[in-house]
């Protein structure tokens, strides 16, 4: 039960992103589904809760459940973040692997991640297009105690999905502290900007079930071609 | 009982926002919160289910519902983002009205809002100051027809006003958040350069129908604001 609503979740919502419903808005009745997934009403409402909860669409009373607005291009939703290849699709998300080594946690770090003074850490530099623009340059923190064995094979694909397929325990939470900054020269090279250009500076910290970080990443966002979304609900 | 939930989550809430918790990073059971509540264990799981849903808190198996890292200085939580007030104290919050004026929609404002083009709304812009210092530049337009805003309304919360006086319920907003150069204008309101970054906030307020009471934007002053989003994936 538990994770029979998940999959059902996972389903539709590849549908909405997929343009499953575009035409009418709407999702699917209760019924219509029950019958497509072959499970009880229980776990389909459950799975719209969800969808509910992480803004897709929105219930209105005796009329069924709708789609929320349509998302701008190139936007990417911060209830859905972990993974910019799935949410981006079909549009191509291309990545180039700008550093793979391990580090000794510094100060600034060990503090960050949790971790003692020179702890082992993965550092990883990635620089990100969308339909090959660039989108974000991104530098995460591994704590290596966690990983099991992280190759450079899987710093150039999806983090997240290694992260979730791999460890035994995937990342539950991510907190993030978003601003504005100017960006640097390193930073500017690589997204194709003019130094001291604006950029969306987001600080993300991923985490088990239980508290501990995984993860800490820096993403700069290209301040023209990517924007952040957030669907908040009041109900 | 659906009321009686989201007071509950609403009082919560506040005890963690007012730091109730911060010693024990932890909340109290759902027996001590039934007891507090005089309500149902019910309905005390639907309230930290919500919390839980929002980022304040995660729940471990046989051990309680632990809070999150839910405060960093000076940075406003997402899911708040209304209320400004509320994350920000005890720093003065203040407002000055910049412009007061009624529009016709053009195109692109009549698509984001959902009407016809010609349509009259009612615009006005806003700085809003922290301790006498510009925090940010809101720009905000309702279909006149609809939303009757007066200039006094201005100077204090509107989304109270709307919600008390004209019985509109704000049901979602959506954001669109982006780093922007700021235009001449914004970045004089601002006391920065023109050129200088600014943290853009479009927002689509809609009622329970989907249908857009407000649209506009924020563009904040980019050292005096940073965001907090908490993901959860429970």
């Amino acid at each position: 039960m538990g994770t029979k609503y998940k999959e059902v979740f996972t389903a539709i919502e590849k549908d909405i992103l997929d343009g499953r419903y575009d035409a009418t808005r709407k999702l699917n009745t209760e019924d219509a589904y029950i019958e497509e997934f072959n499970v009880s009403r229980n776990t389909i409402r459950n799975a719209i809760d969800l969808l509910i909860k992480r803004g897709y669409c929105f219930p209105i009373q005796g009329s069924g459940v709708f789609l929320r607005r349509k998302k701008p291009a190139y936007g990417y939703d911060l209830e859905n973040i972990n993974s910019l290849t799935n949410y981006m699709a079909p549009l191509q998300v291309t990545n180039e692997l700008l550093e793979f080594r391990e580090i000794p946690a510094n100060e600034e770090m060990a503090k960050r991640i949790e971790v003692p003074i020179g702890s082992p850490l993965y550092y990883v530099v990635r620089m990100r297009y969308v339909d090959h623009k660039p989108y974000v340059y991104e530098t995460l923190f591994f704590n290596k105690v966690l990983m099991s064995d992280f190759a450079f094979d899987d710093a150039q694909g999806s983090i997240y999905d290694y992260l979730n397929n791999k460890m035994k325990q995937p990342i539950t939470f991510i907190d993030l502290v978003i601003q504005v900054a100017r960006i640097d020269l390193e930073e500017a090279r690589n997204l194709q900007l003019v130094l001291g250009d604006p950029c969306l500076l987001v600080d993300g910290y991923c985490m088990t079930r239980t508290g501990d970080i995984i993860m800490f990443y820096t993403q700069i966002f290209h301040y023209e071609n990517a924007r952040l979304l957030k669907m908040a609900s009041y109900f | 009982m659906r009321i009686k939930f989201k007071e509950i989550y609403d009082s919560i809430e506040a005890d963690i926002r007012g730091g109730v918790y911060d010693g024990s990073h932890k909340l109290l059971s759902e027996d001590e919160y039934a007891d507090k509540y005089d309500v149902s264990r019910d309905t005390v799981r639907r309230a930290t289910d919500l919390l839980i849903a929002r980022g304040y808190c995660f729940p471990v198996q046989g051990k309680g519902v632990f809070l999150r890292r839910h405060k960093i200085e000076g940075a406003v939580n997402l899911e708040n983002i209304g209320g400004l007030t509320q994350d920000l104290l005890p720093h003065e919050i203040t407002s000055k009205v910049i412009l007061f004026t009624e529009v016709l929609a053009d195109k692109a404002l009549a698509e984001n809002m959902g009407c016809a083009i010609g349509t009259p709304l009612t615009c006005f812009e806003r700085l809003r100051l922290i301790d006498n210092e510009p925090h940010s530049f809101e720009t905000i337009y309702y279909v006149s027809s609809r939303i009757k805003v007066s200039e006094d309304v201005l100077n204090g919360s509107i989304f109270q006003y709307i919600k008390s006086n004209l019985k509109i319920v704000l049901a979602m907003t959506d954001f669109v958040i982006q780093a922007v150069k700021l235009t001449p204008r914004e970045a004089d309101l601002l006391d920065l350069k023109p050129g200088d970054p600014g943290l853009r906030f479009e927002n689509f307020g809609m009622d329970r129908k989907g249908e857009i009471i407000h649209y506009g934007w924020i563009v904040y002053h980019f050292k005096k604001m940073r965001c907090l989003k908490m993901v959860s994936f429970l």
